[in-house]
């Protein structure tokens, strides 16, 4: 007799008492993490890519900050492939870059930083063009650049998954798939905003440009996220 | 297009391209499994009402199914950071021990389609014996074990298989309502072959009171409840030294299959 197909585990929240488990170093646990808020950190000037700083605060449905929220990303390399892809094109898959990243909000409260490089265009390998189209096989369906971000916090039963686009890139943001896909008027909640190059620090003291060894070349990125409320982001289906 | 910014030209401009995003916009990923995860608002949960998403998920195109994720491995892993019995050890006190019960925890990571999945990084963290965590915030008045740390991590082998030695978690008070206990439990975090596999969840014990009385708990669907149980078995049990406990855990698998043949 066949065995029924086995059933998921469920998701249980990740609770409260995360840090010391997830993110060890970054809260000063004398204890080995797996990945933290710097991707640059290991591969360094092996890494191409421009260099950006993604920031923002994670906020709940009454607008109060979420200073127990774990936030990890997920992204290409600068020529759009992941680092576990398959590499069936022959290309060398940076070997630099694993592009995953985890941060806790824990401070300032509610925040996290990521240095990290620009994703490049993703190309979509499971479309096909049609004999007639005018335009490059390699870019139907792209993906615009863009980081994946999970979210986990204690009253998350499930975590969430969203998608940080750039503002900057309106050109590839205006034929994303995904993009498309979203109610137009939420659309916004997926823009990174791109800040100037030289501010004062914001309002925690908080210089995200000088994080990391780029000290002074990193475009900085504004990524707040809501959990609910009357800004909350778009959370993908996945 | 001369205000394009340098690089491919990705405007579709033609009715073949609109045909073909058309195309790609009508299927969509398979979203999350949601007879078996508990939803996002879960009124007993209190903190759920305000932290949990009030909009609809929207569904990803099916073009975007993630078939890549983060790679972790035994560069990642030490052998002592599967046996929490010791990694809080140092050379003072390397002959000493954590108080409480030892325990083994154990098991197979497989997909959906009962597939093993190897080179899976499972991270666990969990309260002492006496049910508090090292965690700076933790102020329930339970003492802390100078020599038990409660995080670790492993990698699943080529059969799926991981293994890790403990100390079976306290109970411990939660301010969600009045009296609120959580059931023992034990937090693990895993990475199967795509981000969509991605999964945080808790591993509680059989026979535990306080399971009938959890919100967290009982926010999972009737019929998934019991896959977040362990149990107990003397096959692993080690003699003389440690309980044995089974938790096989099920990830969602790579859809790459799927697509292909859909």
């Amino acid at each position: 007799m066949r065995k029924p197909p086995p059933d998921l585990t469920p998701s249980q929240t990740i609770g409260p008492f995360f840090a010391y488990g997830l993110t060890a170093q970054q809260y000063g646990y004398g204890q080995p993490q797996v990945a933290g808020a710097d991707l640059l950190a290991e591969g360094g000037d092996g890494i191409e890519g421009e260099r950006l700083a993604l920031s923002g605060t994670v906020f709940d449905g009454e607008g109060v900050a979420v200073d127990d929220a774990l936030i990890e990303i997920w992204q290409a390399d600068a020529q759009g492939r992941y680092a576990s892809t398959p590499a069936a094109d022959g290309a060398h898959v940076n070997a630099h870059f694993t592009g995953f990243g985890r941060c806790g909000t824990g401070a300032p409260a509610g925040t996290f930083t990521f240095l990290t490089i620009k994703p490049g265009l993703v190309s979509n390998p499971h479309l096909t063009v049609h004999p007639h189209s005018t335009i490059n096989p390699g870019t139907v369906g792209a993906a615009a650049p863009h980081i994946t971000v999970i979210v986990f916090a204690r009253g998350l039963l499930s975590h969430l998954i969203t998608r940080a686009y750039f503002d900057d890139e309106a050109t590839a943001n205006a034929c994303d798939p995904t993009l498309l896909a979203v109610d137009p008027a939420r659309r916004d909640t997926l823009i990174a905003r791109r800040r100037p190059a030289r501010t004062a620090p914001d309002r925690s003291g908080h210089d995200a440009s000088a994080d990391g060894p780029t000290n002074g070349h990193v475009a900085r990125y504004q990524f707040d996220i809501h959990l609910s409320g009357p800004r909350e982001t778009v959370f993908f289906d996945l | 297009m001369s205000d394009a910014p340098a690089g491919p030209n990705i405007r579709p401009s033609r009715a073949a391209d609109a045909a073909n995003q058309e195309a790609a916009y009508a299927q969509q990923a398979r979203g999350r499994d949601w007879s078996s995860h508990p939803p996002y608002r879960a009124p007993a949960y209190r903190s759920t009402l305000t932290r949990g998403p009030a909009q609809a998920l929207v569904p990803l195109p099916a073009s975007e199914t993630p078939s890549s994720g983060p790679v972790f491995g035994h560069t990642h892993v030490r052998a002592i950071d599967a046996d929490l019995t010791r990694n809080a050890l140092t050379a003072d006190t390397t002959n000493a021990a954590p108080l409480g019960e030892r325990i083994i925890l154990t098991g197979a990571v497989i997909d959906e389609r009962a597939r093993p999945q190897p080179g899976v990084l499972i991270e666990l963290w969990q309260a002492n014996a006496a049910g508090r965590y090292i965690h700076t915030d933790d102020q329930h008045n339970a003492p802390l074990d100078p020599h038990f740390f409660g995080g670790g991590r492993c990698v699943s082998d080529a059969q799926g298989r991981y293994r890790f030695t403990t100390i079976k978690p306290g109970a411990y008070p939660w301010g969600n309502h009045t009296n609120a206990w959580r059931p023992a439990h034990i937090h693990l975090s895993l990475f199967g072959p795509t981000i969509a596999s991605r999964l945080i969840t808790q591993v509680y014990f059989p026979g535990d009171p306080l399971l009938d009385h959890d919100p967290i708990y009982l926010a999972t669907p009737l019929a998934a409840r019991p896959r977040l149980v362990a149990s107990f078995t003397l096959d692993e049990t080690i003699e003389g030294h440690a309980l044995g406990y089974r938790f096989d855990i099920v990830l969602r698998g790579s859809d790459a299959t799927a697509f292909e043949t859909a």
